[in-house]
């Protein structure tokens, strides 16, 4: 927080941070700037110091154009990257999370793409900000956030079967597309977010009203948010493609991610002929590419 | 003037800024469109569907980069990571020259996203000035600098709007992308002639014009992008033309966005001073 020691920043640099911290602070309940500033003195005393204050308007008034613009627009950009998350919360309290979440974690990116990077970490945190609802918001931040990858994340040349085949698999390292997540969810949020993501289309900008909240599984699923013919999937996988893509992600080479991806698992290590389907469909989909 | 070094020696015509609800009617329908602005920063991604989508547009349309994120009058340093995404999607487009704005956005690497205006000092142009000399040579194209719409002035300002824009783009031997309706917003926040600002900045500099609709409130006027354009607008862009010759002309609409149609519809109505003005300049040669 700078201090505002003379009168009148001068300097660019002070200038820009004294506008800067005004305009990055957060709205009243009311959506109005803060009167009162960081160290007690009235906002529209430090506002006095910056802008002049015209027929119209007050110096406060004219910053606050700015302060109430930045905050509607990453706001807004919010609501567009966790529609499933809204949805959970109900908007008062997705509002609240929102505000909560980009006060302590403003934008450090060009891109209002990354606005949202850090909430799933966020709220594994903060879990009274989801309430009751935090289990079901948790397995929906993360696949709202992996989605956002999926979209325009970076991909790699796949790795071929003939590549696959012709090496051994004691040195054959291999990693998923930079742009999948491999998650496990244990609510049916995938199916969810793509009915909310219908009622967002329908319903033209406006906030839909979605009453139900997403059920719970029987047992916890994997889910593999990928891209495909460059649009976004949310595939469930089996549990043992779910074991050896965990292993190859932890950076084992092909022939022990096989043998030890069921060490930990009360699951049934798979056929020969199970693994050979998975492969065929895994580079069919261009999912493994070499490590970096 | 029209087509001068600041803007690659192009003149491209009437543009409209490429948006998301038009991007099925564009590569489903081919309209007639004489170019396009693609805001940069939503292209400057690894992969998807964005850059398929452009990569069909650019290979049918002409266009030309326009930016919101270089923040020209930053303090901060350059960011490097942005400046080489921004040039290789350059390279992709082939965009004959870029434009971005006379303002500031980010503070010790927190964004506003937001065109925040600077103080008119000699201190902000020589900083903002030799921040865009930085900029253009290692993107390697002509820029031209956009005058922002403002909301606020600052007491420390040394000069009007117009002699720091002149200020600015004079030492960094620039162009000016001219948005005669961020003049009009402004000149109805801050009091000031509009037609004052239109006459005094440097005319051979001028690579192109934006229009756009505007949302009038009560104590202030917002640029909302939202509407069609006033005809006050239209008035000075027909006035502008007059001044700096027959210039390429975009129009920006970013919300309620109508069908390409109505959009296209509403920019062609520069066509009639551009005509007016062309003809006017080889009446005289």
């Amino acid at each position: 927080m700078p201090k505002v020691d003379s009168p009148r920043p001068v300097r660019l640099r002070q200038i820009q941070r004294l506008f800067g911290t005004a305009i990055f602070r957060p709205l009243t309940d009311g959506y109005q700037m803060d009167p009162v500033w960081s160290d007690g003195r009235p906002t529209a005393d430090i506002a006095d110091t910056l802008i002049k204050a015209n027929d119209r308007l007050t110096s406060f008034e004219r910053l606050e154009i700015y302060n109430r613009q930045y905050w509607f627009r990453i706001i807004d950009c919010f609501h567009d990257d966790f529609p499933g998350v809204r949805a959970i919360l109900g908007t008062k309290r997705f509002q609240h999370l929102a505000r909560t979440y980009l006060a302590q974690c403003p934008s450090r990116s060009f891109t209002l793409r990354d606005l949202g990077q850090f909430l799933p970490a966020f709220l594994e945190n903060n879990p009274q900000l989801a309430g009751t609802h935090i289990a079901p918001s948790l397995d929906m931040v993360r696949l709202e956030w992996a989605h956002v990858v999926a979209f325009d994340g970076p991909s790699r040349p796949p790795v071929t079967p003939l590549e696959i085949q012709s090496t051994p698999p004691e040195s054959l390292h291999l990693a998923l597309q930079p742009h999948m997540s491999l998650l496990t969810v244990h609510y049916a949020v995938d199916d969810y977010l793509l009915e909310v993501r219908k009622l967002v289309r329908k319903s033209k900008g406006e906030i839909p009203v979605v009453r139900k909240r997403p059920r719970k599984l029987p047992a916890p699923v994997p889910l593999l948010v990928h891209r495909h013919d460059n649009a976004v999937y949310y595939k469930r996988l089996e549990a043992g493609e779910f074991h050896i893509l965990s292993s190859l992600i932890q950076g084992l080479p092909l022939a022990d991610a096989i043998a030890h991806a069921f060490e930990k698992s009360q699951d049934r290590p798979p056929e020969a002929a199970d693994l050979t389907r998975w492969f065929e469909n895994w580079t069919r989909l261009g999912w493994l590419c070499p490590a970096a | 003037m029209p087509a001068n070094r600041h803007n690659n020696f192009t003149s491209l015509g009437i543009g409209i800024g490429l948006r998301i609800p038009h991007y099925d009617h564009i590569l489903n329908k081919k309209p007639t469109c004489d170019w396009f602005e693609v805001i940069s920063e939503n292209y400057m991604i690894d992969a998807g569907r964005p850059l398929e989508i452009l990569d069909q547009i650019i290979a049918q349309y002409k266009i030309v980069q326009h930016g919101v994120g270089l923040y020209l009058g930053n303090t901060d340093p350059i960011n490097r990571d942005h400046l080489t995404r921004l040039k290789k999607l350059t390279q992709r487009t082939k965009t004959p020259y870029l434009t971005d704005h006379l303002c500031w956005g980010s503070v010790d690497g927190t964004y506003s996203h937001d065109l925040l205006p600077l103080p008119y000092t000699q201190e902000a142009a020589k900083i903002t000035a030799q921040r865009i000399r930085e900029i253009r040579d290692f993107l390697e194209l002509p820029m031209c600098v956009e005058n922002v719409s403002s909301y606020a002035e600052y007491h420390v300002s040394e000069m009007t709007e117009w002699q720091f824009l002149t200020e600015v783009v004079e030492q960094a031997d620039c162009g000016i992308l001219l948005d005669v309706n961020n003049i009009y917003v402004s000149a109805k926040n801050h009091n000031f002639d509009p037609y004052e600002y239109l006459a005094n900045v440097p005319h051979d500099r001028v690579g192109q014009f934006h229009v756009a609709g505007h949302s009038k409130f009560e104590k202030y006027i917002l640029d909302t992008h939202d509407h069609p354009v006033l005809d006050p607008v239209w008035k000075m862009l027909d006035y502008a033309l007059q001044k700096c010759g027959p210039t390429s002309v975009l129009l920006e609409w970013d919300a309620h966005i109508p069908s390409f149609e109505e959009v296209h519809r509403e920019a062609m109505k520069a066509n009639k001073f551009l005509k007016r003005v062309t003809e006017a300049v080889h009446a005289q040669s």
